[in-house]
């Protein structure tokens, strides 16, 4: 390759190059450097900084709190101890078997965990976390007990010497494991980076913000958060591996709360969520006590300070992570046709019934509009259609009353064909326009954690075909000049209009619309009205809270009236507007006094 | 006695009060209409101190509260009963309207309007010792205007007191209300059953979208054809 | 004896072993109960303030032998009580003011760290200045016990029952009966609403804290002389069991905290005396992994339905 295909392709690979500029002053260090004790500290700062990255994906990227991390360190470390004394097994066997053992101990711990409320989940964690410990501290026979296992293999590479080729063990010389840790690093950090920009990694971001909104637009959520917690637990397994081996000696007490505290502090200090901020947090956390060896009585003191300083005033860390937001299969699209009914739908509960009876029918490319008084009853009902509440009795039917949408979660819903929008506004502030939109493909694409690390050819595709597609709906929705930038800084009109185009992004049938127009003034009220006559036009059913009559009135192929919990009418809007009954429960009867 | 000038809300983004301005006269009653999403609520908070004004001022007898802590709003003499009622469920009747003279230190005094409260709302006494959260939607509500009216308040501030009722509870809290006003206590009142409010009340405005659009004596609102357009627009 | 009688009489020995320290995890958890109910923050620092209760209560011993050579026992306890209690109230109205309160509108999880990074900060701290070995505690009450019938119970158990029911009890009356504490039940409740009553949201999480850090002392206290013993380490244990006893009970509920903490020491004594002592730990963390899965809403709360 000559220079400038080179420098082509450098800029045409952003993680590649990153990866390298940052890492390679590392790898030239020894070169010119070669105190064997900064070397070891080094070492141990990688190994820090490949653990930092594991909780990174966990903590960060999906934004569970994880406060038991340590355990699995503990786990992949003994794997490989244990493999190793037992089974003879080399290290180069072992590390991906320490990887899977965490791995599948860390599904097996989220899977009935991950329902659990955040900062519920976090000490759920911990108490996990603390079991492990104490278990590995009680199995005498299996894992030495307090005491540890001893006599732990070290890596061996094959080498060429006057000999011909052997089998040469590390040795005690930190600076094969410096290599190796800095390789690891290197390639987690690279293979993070594919996914955090790929098809999963938008959907963990999406969840991270908003997991309600990221559920109602097809994204599996628990399945999701499942698969970001395995990875975790297979990266800190891999760290374990390379710790057992080079300690040679581990014992159950280098594995407490204290370390899983210090990994999180590591990610929070850099920035939750980044890659890079990561590292840069294992490296600060890593090298400080080395820095402040005099002060090291002190250290757990500056260390809870630290903590407590940053999330007062720093709360995104050094590098500008994401906060923690709120807390948010092979698809076969049938064509329905938009049509939906809902006969004797009724709920209660607690001496409350918002719905009581209601029937509603929906044709296939009609707009229908739900008025009614404060309290009436409307959220709930389109909470009832859309999955996120239950009905009690009665029935909630799409697609000409083939399929039925009571009982179901909101992503089996969407894969029906219903989508919706939220009265109070519920975008994925902190990623672009364009992100937003494509979560909405989420559910209408196969790939999975594999093909977006791995790039599998599905995956470009999938991304390719993605990434067109919703550039088209911004642009026929009128926001494709803003396609790359942040949606939490669009006006309101336009953050109105992405939450729509988001919903279309499903592929719906049917939309539900709460609320669109709340808050926006005459202009960009009449240009939603126009868009919707234009979904309605590509022939999907919309049907919509409002309160604005003068938008809803024209707008309308019928409207229905609800009043505690009940439709009391329902028609073409010239006819309701007149309607006695409605006037009445807007306005007060005219006797009333 | 209250005035309202020029005041502009914002939630994050939306601009829910756009230069809104009225007043209450002493011993008045006043009604505050508009629909769902027209900003009555966020006038009531913002007078009561929940919400902060982006511009503009509240002035309550000649002195600024826009801004003021609500416990402070409290202290001068501006009680705010808020939508849905949220009466302390877990709590007593009584222990509510214990709550409601939080702020005051006169023992008898205090008992003597909580007499007066049972006068007005005798089911109250009937259910003292009774859980809140017990306790129906009409009595919740008689049992918030209770609470606020504990505190001796000056004015009073009501958030759609109809809302989620039966229409004759709702008559009767409506003839209560007449009777607190006709004690002499200034009230101000939210309510989107316009025929309910406009009946008690001497004066009133409508609120769209944040902005007044109509205010007047309470005939005059009545018969006014923009009202039913300001609900159900169209014409 | 025969062996049925050895078998009730190790039983019921198990038992009491259990509700001492179920009513000292009681205390505890009360604090952290309290304060979730107002601001819904699991205040990790909360068992390290129990710690500081047991060393400020071993520091007023050593004082007032310092000062009074032999002091009688009755002056002792009120000197440790003074001393534990308000030094723990101090420091949680510090707490609450200098790391909780500028997070009020922040996320919960950020809370969360640092609510961990006050317990590190106070554990190594009392580390700092009282050293990192065990301290042993002597003896202010003469070692009595009682044999009944193949059980024995000592004067310090007796003890820890008396005063921790009369915590227990003057903590109900006071969240019942007084202003302050229908303040904060109704603080608890909803904020807004109480604070249209006049009632200071601030002041009302502050002597929550308060009030929560007091109770805490007072186990520590009790802790400290049961044991003979304290060090450093005590507080991250014993407050994360309490915690467990507190979700257990049902979080927000008092005498939730009061019946998780009682449970949770006697089923942890009679997993310690039948299964075995190294395992006991992890029964009161899986009790409480259990908990927080399948009932969060613990004995008496209410289910809690995920709010849209």
């Amino acid at each position: 390759m000559n220079g400038s295909a080179l420098k082509a392709w450098w800029r045409k690979h952003p993680f590649i190059s990153q990866v390298v500029t940052y890492l390679a002053p590392f790898a030239l260090l020894p070169l010119v450097h070669r105190n064997p004790y900064h070397l070891d500290v080094l070492t141990g700062v990688g190994i820090y900084a490949i653990l930092a990255l594991g909780l990174n994906v966990i903590v960060g990227t999906a934004g569970l709190l994880h406060l038991g991390y340590a355990a699995f360190f503990a786990i992949g470390a003994y794997s490989y101890a244990l493999l190793n004394i037992h089974a003879d097994c080399p290290f180069w066997l072992g590390l991906p078997a320490s990887g899977v053992a965490a791995m599948a101990l860390g599904t097996l711990i989220a899977v009935p965990s991950i329902r659990v409320r955040g900062d519920y989940l976090a000490i759920t964690t911990l108490g996990f976390g603390e079991i492990v410990r104490i278990t590995v501290n009680n199995l005498d026979e299996w894992t030495g007990g307090p005491n540890g296992l001893l006599g732990i293999d070290r890596p061996s590479l094959p080498m060429h010497g006057p000999d011909g080729w052997t089998l040469r063990s590390f040795s005690v010389d930190p600076l094969p494991y410096y290599y190796l840790v800095l390789a690891m690093t290197a390639a987690i950090a690279y293979l993070l980076f594919r996914l955090s920009d790929s098809k999963i990694g938008r959907a963990l971001t999406a969840i991270r913000e908003d997991e309600l909104a990221a559920g109602c637009m097809g994204v599996p959520v628990l399945r999701t958060k499942i698969t970001a917690f395995a990875l975790g637990s297979f990266i800190a397994g891999l760290a374990g591996a390379v710790y057992a081996s080079k300690q040679t000696i581990i014992s159950p007490d280098s594995f407490d709360f204290v370390l899983s505290v210090l990994i999180l502090a590591m990610v929070v200090l850099g920035g939750m969520g980044n890659i890079w901020g990561a590292a840069l947090g294992a490296f600060v956390l890593g090298v400080l006590p080395e820095v402040l060896r005099e002060f090291a009585a002190y250290r757990m003191l500056l260390f809870g300070l630290i903590m407590i300083l940053m999330m007062i005033f720093r709360p995104q860390g050094i590098l500008g992570g994401q906060l923690i937001r709120r807390e948010l299969r092979p698809v076969r699209r049938e064509v329905s046709d938009g049509a939906a009914e809902v006969k004797g739908a009724s709920k209660s509960y607690g001496g409350v019934a918002p719905l009581k009876n209601m029937d509603l029918v929906i044709h296939a490319g009609e707009i229908v509009s739900l008025i009614g008084p404060n309290g009436a009853g409307k959220t709930s009902f389109f909470n009832c259609v859309t999955g996120l509440a239950r009905i009690d009795a009665g029935r909630i039917a799409f697609d000409g009353g083939r399929v039925r949408l009571d009982g179901l979660a909101p992503e089996r819903i969407l894969r029906a064909g219903v989508a919706r929008t939220f009265q109070n506004l519920r975008i994925f502030r902190n990623m672009t326009v364009l992100e937003n939109v494509a979560i909405g493909y989420h559910s209408r694409t196969r790939s999975g954690l594999l093909d977006a690390i791995l790039r599998t050819r599905r995956h470009r595709v999938e991304e390719m075909k993605t990434l067109r597609e919703s550039l088209e709906l911004l642009g026929w929705i009128g926001l494709n000049e803003q396609a790359n930038e942040i949606a939490g800084c669009l006006s309101y009109g336009d953050q109105k209009r992405l939450e729509i185009a988001r919903a279309l992004a499903c592929g719906p049938r049917l939309l539900l619309l709460d609320e669109p127009v709340a808050g926006m003034n005459p202009t960009e009220k009449s240009a939603i009205s126009a868009v919707i006559r234009r979904i309605r036009d590509r022939g999907i059913s919309v049907f919509l809270i409002e309160h604005d009559m003068k938008v809803v009135m024209p707008l309308s192929d019928r409207v229905v009236v609800m009043d505690d919990g009940r439709k009391i009418a329902e028609g073409p809007p010239d006819k309701v507007q007149c309607d006695p009954r409605v006037i009445a429960a807007y306005l007060g009867e005219p006797g009333d006094a | 006695m209250l005035e309202v000038r020029h005041v502009h809300t914002r939630y994050g983004k939306v601009d829910c009060l756009k230069g809104v301005g009225l007043s209450v006269g002493a011993g008045e009653i006043v009604a505050l209409l508009g629909a769902n999403g027209a900003g009555k609520t966020t006038v009531l908070k913002t007078l009561s101190g929940l919400v902060r004004p982006s511009a503009g001022e509240v002035l309550f007898e000649g002195r600024r509260i826009d801004g003021v802590s609500p416990e402070e709003v409290v202290r001068r003499g501006v009680a705010h009963v808020p939508e849905g009622r949220k009466v302390f469920q877990k709590l007593t009747v009584l222990e509510n309207l214990e709550l409601g003279a939080y702020l005051r230190r006169d023992g008898a005094g205090v008992r003597g309007d909580l007499e007066h409260v049972f006068a007005l709302f005798p089911v109250l006494k009937q259910r003292l010792r009774q859980r809140a959260g017990t306790l129906s939607g009409g009595e919740q509500q008689m049992l918030a205007i209770g609470r606020a009216l504990m505190s001796r308040p000056k004015v009073l501030l009501l958030d759609e007191p109809s809302l989620g009722l039966a229409p004759i509870v709702v008559s009767s809290i409506f003839r209560m209300i007449r009777e607190i006003n006709r004690e002499g206590r200034t009230i101000l009142l939210v309510e989107q059953n316009a025929r309910m409010a406009l009946s008690v009340a001497k004066r009133a405005y409508v609120l769209e979208l944040g902005e007044i659009v109509l205010s007047g004596e309470a005939e005059a609102v009545r018969d006014s054809p923009e009202v039913q357009s300001a609900y159900l627009g169209g014409g | 004896m025969s062996d049925a009688q050895v078998a009730a009489a190790l039983l019921a020995q198990q038992l009491i072993n259990g509700l001492t320290i179920g009513l000292v995890y009681a205390l505890i958890a009360l604090g952290y109960t309290m304060v979730y109910g107002v601001i819904q923050l699991i205040n990790f620092a909360h068992g390290e303030v129990f710690m500081l209760g047991a060393y400020l209560a071993l520091t007023a011993v050593w004082l007032l032998t310092a000062w009074l050579g032999a002091p009688p026992a009755i002056l002792l306890l009120c000197g440790m009580f003074a001393l534990s209690v308000v030094g723990c109230a101090l420091t949680g109205r510090l707490i609450e003011r200098v790391a909780y309160r500028p997070l009020r509108g922040s996320p919960k999880l950020t809370a969360l760290i640092t609510s961990i990074g006050v317990s590190f900060f106070l554990q190594n701290a009392v580390m700092l200045l009282y050293g990192s070995r065990e301290q042993s505690v002597p003896e202010v009450l003469p070692m009595v016990s009682w044999e009944v019938g193949g059980v024995s119970v000592s004067g310090m158990q007796l003890l820890i029952l008396a005063v921790s029911a009369a915590m227990m009890v003057g903590l109900d009356r006071f969240v019942r009966r007084t202003r302050t504490g229908k303040a904060m039940r109704a603080c608890a409740e909803n904020t807004e609403a109480a604070s249209l009553m006049g009632i200071s949201p601030d002041a009302v999480i502050r002597n929550t804290f308060m009030l929560g850090s007091g109770l805490a002392a007072v186990g520590g206290m009790l802790f400290a002389m049961n044991y003979g013993s304290v060090s450093f380490h005590d507080g991250y244990l014993a407050g994360l069991k309490a915690f467990t006893a507190a979700v257990f009970g049902g979080i927000g509920s008092i005498p939730g905290a009061m019946i998780g903490g009682i449970l949770l020491g006697v089923f942890e004594g009679l997993a310690a005396g039948y299964l075995s002592s190294e395992w006991k730990d992890v029964f009161a963390f899986g009790l409480l992994v259990c908990v927080l899965i399948f009932r969060p809403s613990g004995i008496l709360g209410e289910n809690l339905p995920e709010k849209v």
